[in-house]
């Protein structure tokens, strides 16, 4: 079930320019998230780079922090997403029909690490896949949350001739990693 | 306005070649690409829902809009129900006046465009920032929406380059993506500044008081989040009843708008949310204005009642024949097409509506792919009836139609388009070819379009219909 979920969900978030990994653990999770800001950050930002980063309990039993060139934040958020090139948070739920994940944003920190960097990485755990919209709703409690936020790919516009431009408001990358979840 | 300004506006857009250029392609993928994002869905069973959920709350408007009022002060929302324009926009500017407001971000909302709430803050001395893209661009242009989802489609590259290096004082490559950045660095410090931000919204849950708001750009997220003060200025269409209706209007709105899926963001706000003031955290102060401006009037007439239906993914714009031909600063008002016609003459109650509704060539297309199947051909044609009695014809019409005729390639692509439509002009329950034939015919007997003459128009006609009956190869 999981299996299907996780195939349609990636399928459906890379149609619309997300990139989706899934890993075993939280230790893999940091491994995979150095070694892709690696070759990330060495084309685009030879200075090094600034990320904010919250960390949520699906990453709190990970060892140490993520070994880049630049900072890695993960106090005084609010001001250290506004410069930052990247910000990592949690979230709660993925979508398979539509690669959309839903996030409790009501916690203001997150809403400044997930809306302010160009780059955003997310992470949940795979048994948190659904397949519907309806089905999320059912579980997001989307009358009681006070803000709910669902992503579905990078911060797009066409308002200029029609033509797809990734990166307006939001992040121009999202990256989204599932953790654990059997067949991991 | 004028009929001569119509007038004069029509042979510019049709003069204008990358507005054809532009709109042609669009019409061209548009219908591709929404087929697409619908792929296997029932298109008619989803149609259902969104027909069930509107009409519902269309026959309890003033109940649901009481329970939303008391849904949303329950959560602790501010709410004001606003009967006219003018009650919006004051109570907009003494809001800001009051809270010392000097900076207001918005997101893009057709509410506020509807009252031209930008001019009148500025007016008052605030600084008011647009930030979707293309409303931004159409700030610093000074024009209005031509589209109700992609407000500068009308504009290339290389205008909106020149619009933005008058912006920021230095000349822009009219590169997209580039310009893009320019618009993202040049806004983003305004969120921030802002002690307003204006958003508007897609869906009112009047079980909850929940609002929703549907965006690709993310900048909404940002309006909703930085300023300590926001106010969504909500058309009383937007309410349904149940947070059950949610789902089923997502399902249409991104495919018939945008052909997406689901748009990058869909936000659901319940009452005052954290925000940070000078890095302290406090709960936001959350107005929400329930805007009425004759919308309960629209929902008293028994036929102009289903408008209120629409959930603005614009359509109707896309597959419209006379749009894709003029765009919308002809063919419409803020809001522009079949549906802007239609709230044109209940929002704005301008003369025009006389002149806009005066463009339809009644090809069914608009309600063919409205998610919400409102008849507008329909109401359409009891505007002209109405109108008629009231002023005469003939003027408009001519005006558009000397313009098309003149142009060959135009003349039989708006044919063409219009032939697409799903009701083939033969059908029985059609009304539909009784007046495009006739519409046009009128125009041969005048001596002031010598081309008609060339062109074998009747036959033409006949044929296009012959073949709708079904051996239409575009079928």
């Amino acid at each position: 079930m999981i299996e299907e979920l996780y195939r349609d969900f990636k399928r459906e978030a890379e149609a619309v320019g997300s990139n989706v990994y899934r890993v075993e653990n939280a230790d893999q999770a940091l491994v995979l998230i150095t070694e892709l800001l690696g070759k990330w950050e060495s084309d685009r930002k030879p200075q090094g780079l600034e990320v904010a980063w919250q960390r949520g309990p699906i990453m709190a039993d990970a060892q140490g922090s993520i070994a880049i060139r630049g900072r890695v934040h993960e106090e005084n958020l609010p001001h250290f997403s506004k410069e930052a090139d990247v910000g990592i948070a949690e979230v709660d739920l993925a979508i398979a029909d539509t690669g959309t994940l839903a996030q409790n944003a009501t916690d203001v920190v997150k809403r400044y690490v997930t809306t302010l960097p160009e780059l955003n990485i997310l992470l949940l755990t795979a048994d948190k896949l659904v397949r519907s919209m309806e089905e999320a709703f059912a579980v997001m409690k989307p009358v009681e949350t006070p803000f709910l936020a669902f992503i579905t790919g990078p911060s797009r516009t066409a308002d200029i001739e029609r033509v797809l431009t990734l990166g307006v408001h939001g992040p121009e990358w999202l990256w989204i990693i599932f953790v654990g979840g059997e067949g991991a | 306005m004028a009929k001569s300004v119509l007038k004069k506006d029509i042979d510019v857009a049709l003069q204008n070649e990358n507005l054809g250029g532009a709109l042609d392609r669009f019409a061209d993928d548009y219908v591709i690409s929404r087929a697409k994002a619908y792929g296997d869905l029932d298109f008619q069973e989803i149609r259902k829902d969104i027909i069930e959920a509107k009409n519902y709350a269309i026959e309890h408007l003033a109940e649901l809009a009481d329970q939303f009022t008391k849904e949303a002060e329950k959560k602790g929302a501010i709410v004001y129900r606003a009967h006219s324009p003018q009650e919006v926009k004051d109570y907009i500017a003494k809001l800001a006046v009051e809270r010392d407001v000097k900076t207001i971000v918005k997101s893009k909302s057709m509410a506020t465009e509807e009252i031209h709430l930008n001019k009148y803050l500025i007016e008052k001395g605030i600084t008011t920032k647009e930030t979707d893209l293309g409303e931004w661009i159409i700030q610093l242009a000074g024009h209005r929406p031509s589209h109700m989802v992609m407000p500068a489609i009308h504009l290339t590259r290389e205008e909106v380059a020149d619009i933005f290096s008058k912006e920021i004082d230095e000349r822009l490559e009219s590169d997209i993506p580039r310009l893009v950045k320019v618009a993202k660095k040049e806004l983003r410090p305004y969120y921030f500044a802002a002690g307003m931000g204006i958003t508007g919204a897609n869906m009112a849950v009047a079980e909850s008081g929940t609002l929703v708001l549907v965006t690709n750009e993310g900048n909404a997220r940002l309006v909703a989040t930085m300023p300590p003060i926001h106010v969504a200025v909500v058309g009383l269409e937007k309410l349904v009843a149940s947070i059950d209706d949610v789902p089923k209007i997502l399902k249409a709105l991104p495919r018939s708008a945008t052909s997406q899926k689901l748009t990058s963001y869909v936000t659901v706000i319940n009452g005052p949310v954290p925000t940070l003031v000078e890095g302290q955290e406090q709960p936001k102060e959350l107005h929400i204005i329930l805007m009425d401006n004759n919308r309960s009037k629209m929902q008293s007439d028994p036929l102009f009642k289903e408008a209120l239906r629409c959930i603005r993914c614009a359509s109707c714009l896309n597959v419209c024949p006379v749009y894709r031909l003029v765009g919308g600063h002809v063919f419409g008002h803020v809001y522009a097409g079949g549906i802007g016609t239609i709230l044109t003459n209940y929002f704005n109650d301008f003369e025009e509506t006389a002149d806009i509704q005066a463009l339809c060539i009644f090809c069914g297309r608009c309600q063919e792919f409205c998610p919400a199947d409102i008849p507008l051909p329909d109401m359409i044609l009891k505007l002209r009836e109405d109108k008629a009695e009231e002023e005469g014809l003939s003027t408009i019409e001519k005006a558009i139609f000397e313009g098309v005729m003149t142009n060959r390639k135009r003349f039989h692509g708006l044919l063409k388009v219009a032939s697409k439509g799903q009701k083939p002009f033969a059908a029985k329950d059609a009304p539909y070819i009784r007046h495009l034939p006739l519409f046009l015919a009128g125009h041969t007997k005048d001596r002031s379009l010598p081309t008609i003459a060339d062109v074998p128009l009747r036959d033409r006609l006949k044929k296009k219909s012959e073949g709708g009956s079904g051996t239409n190869e575009n079928r």
